[in-house]
């Protein structure tokens, strides 16, 4: 599942993912509350996740899906790479953390990991 | 409009002026109805001398201490911006008391002063400082109320009182024959007297007339004070020329409105040399404290537009510019994937994401100094934290941070403020302060937060502060009072620096933010 609200970094994201082969997308959303309302009809396997979304926030999807599919594995992927930031999402539950700028790399890698995986 | 004020205040008539002030004109009526009275009812009331000579004197003594109260007050409030008449008329006072003093003396009944009394000789005296007198009114009347050329010019003009006194004083006491005869006892005034005496009526009345003038274009007290005064020494002259034997009716009123005119004339100057400069004090003081009230509420206001377009541009900055940059990241990392094996297009996909980083990194950085995006999202407590090790590893100092109590939550000027403040702080230190560690202490109870920055630097004497109002701590007190709170910055040289900022918190604070 992908929650992001950059159009053209969903796009990008998307087609990594395609290129990978190893995933089905089963929804794109640019809101915290869309996003929670998707985890509840069909938990996900993979979520990547924004911190700054249209609505809300990244940390409320964070939290629910931590209730609802404790088994997800987490990617945020943002641009606010702060100490503070960092700290406050691996707390609530996310396996990585990657900066949209200098850990795209990174997080393409950790992908294919997981496809492999 | 101009034109219509001045129509408007040349239709204001005579009755109007006098209706602004009654007790003034309630005076000269009364005066001048008693004097018709006098007059009409051929008063020849004459006084004995055991009762005459002690109320003459007493007056004169009254009216002396009146004249140098003119002279004090016009002398020693003497300004170089303010009106040169003032101290003419000062000077001319002067003088008055001087020459009055010989009349009193000299006065029908009095022992023998240097030559014997008479009523020739205190009438020369007497005529002489009313003369005095009535030049300094004119001169106050219609000399244009411009500053002396030079300061110096009031000691010629005291100097020139003095001699003329002097003059006065050998002529009268020595020379007597020298002047016209004024008195024959058993017949009365001559008519060379009477004649003085109208001409002095005249001179005030003159004065009369300037000080109206002077009422109706400034419309201030202290010319109606003189304009009274003006008047009522005109009927003292008229008095003084009508009078048959020195101790009469008419020569006891002439002396009765003297003082009268004195008092007033005394009034007109304590107003517009004492009072009046205190009422401007008064109401500079007052505008002036407004204008500082204005100013900083603007003060507060421009902080506020600041802060929120700092935050307007940085959110875009951030998200726009950054989605973007994050796409160009990506693509970057596509055309490695796709073209494995060709060396030369990777190398210049590395150039490529080496400037995006760049790009990135810098963007971040001012995005950061504009208005750090974890203030708003994560609170003061994460922000600071944030700064901290910023600062730290910009710096190579120490920053420790040490939060105590319930801090997320509190109001968003507050939080921005402390923020800010902090800012200021850590770049002092930096920049000035050669520390090695800094501690940052932000402690909040129910009604107020504190923040205490304490650095082992080399410090700085009070004074230094003072005198540059530099090291930016100028500002972090300006913030601190414009939020309703307190800066205090304690230092010494070699001793470190300790600022402490304490802020009140007025909302009741909410759960903490995400």
């Amino acid at each position: 599942m992908l929650v992001e609200d950059s159009i053209v970094v969903r796009r990008r994201l998307r087609e990594i993912l395609d290129d990978i082969q190893q995933f089905h997308i089963i929804g794109e959303f640019d809101a915290a509350q869309d996003a929670i309302a998707a985890i509840d009809a069909q938990a996900p396997d993979i979520l990547l996740l924004d911190i700054k979304l249209r609505i809300g926030n990244g940390i409320e999807v964070l939290r629910h899906v931590r209730r609802q599919a404790p088994a997800a594995k987490v990617i945020v992927f943002s641009q606010h790479d702060d100490a503070g930031y960092r700290e406050q999402f691996e707390q609530a539950g996310a396996q990585y953390f990657f900066n949209k700028t200098h850990e795209t790399g990174k997080l393409v890698a950790t992908l294919s990991q997981l496809a492999a995986g | 409009m101009h034109g219509v004020d001045a129509d408007r205040s040349a239709m204001t008539t005579l009755a109007e002026d006098l209706k602004r002030f009654p007790l003034l004109c309630s005076l000269v009526v009364l005066l001048a109805a008693l004097m018709l009275c006098a007059d009409l009812l051929q008063m020849k009331y004459v006084f004995h001398q055991s009762v005459f000579v002690p109320l003459h004197t007493g007056m004169h003594v009254f009216s002396l201490v009146v004249a140098w109260l003119v002279f004090a007050i016009g002398w020693n409030t003497h300004d170089p911006q303010r009106a040169g008449s003032v101290t003419l008329l000062a000077c001319g006072f002067l003088g008055v008391a001087l020459i009055d003093f010989g009349h009193a003396l000299s006065y029908a009944g009095m022992p023998e002063f240097v030559t014997p009394s008479s009523p020739e000789k205190s009438i020369n005296f007497s005529l002489v400082s009313r003369l005095l007198a009535a030049l300094a009114l004119l001169a106050i009347a219609f000399v244009p109320r411009k500053p002396l050329p030079a300061p110096a010019v009031r000691y010629a003009y005291l100097a020139t009182t003095l001699a003329l006194v002097a003059l006065a004083y050998w002529v009268v006491l020595f020379h007597p024959e020298a002047l016209p005869v004024m008195y024959v006892p058993g017949t009365g005034l001559t008519p060379f007297k009477v004649a003085a005496e109208y001409v002095l009526a005249a001179l005030h009345v003159a004065g009369a007339v300037g000080f109206y003038w002077q009422l109706r274009a400034a419309h201030s007290s202290n010319a109606a004070y003189l304009l009274a005064a003006s008047i009522v020494m005109a009927f003292s002259q008229a008095l003084n020329a009508l009078y048959a034997h020195p101790y009469d009716i008419h020569n006891f009123l002439s002396h009765v409105y003297r003082v009268v005119g004195y008092v007033l004339i005394y009034r007109g100057i304590f107003i517009s040399e004492m009072r009046e400069p205190y009422k401007v004090a008064e109401r500079l003081q007052t505008e002036l404290r407004a204008s500082a009230t204005r100013l900083r509420e603007m003060s507060a206001r421009m902080q506020q537009d600041v802060e929120e377009e700092r935050k307007r541009i940085s959110q875009s900055l951030h998200d726009e510019m950054g989605q973007n940059l994050t796409a160009l990241q990506l693509d970057a990392g596509w055309i490695r994937r796709h073209c494995d094996g060709q060396p030369v297009i990777l190398g210049v996909v590395d150039r490529m994401q080496q400037s995006i980083e760049e790009s990135a990194s810098s963007m971040r950085r001012i995005v950061a100094d504009m208005r750090p995006r974890v203030l708003d999202d994560l609170g003061i407590t994460a922000a600071i934290k944030a700064l901290a090790k910023d600062v730290s590893a910009r710096t190579g100092m120490e920053v420790a941070f040490i939060p105590q109590g319930e801090l997320d939550g509190i109001e968003d000027n507050i939080k921005t403020g402390l923020y800010r403040m902090l800012q200021e702080c850590l770049t002092n230190v930096s920049r000035h302060a050669q520390a090695k560690s800094v501690h940052i202490r932000l402690v909040a109870d129910d009604r107020e937060i504190e923040m205490r920055v304490v650095d082992d630097g080399r410090g700085f004497a009070p004074e230094a502060q003072r005198k540059h109002g530099s090291f930016g701590l100028f500002g972090l007190d300006e913030r601190a009072t414009l939020l309703g709170g307190s800066a205090l910055v304690e230092s010494a040289p070699g001793a470190g620096t300790r600022i402490t900022v304490r802020l009140p918190l007025q909302v009741s604070r909410g759960a903490a933010s995400a």
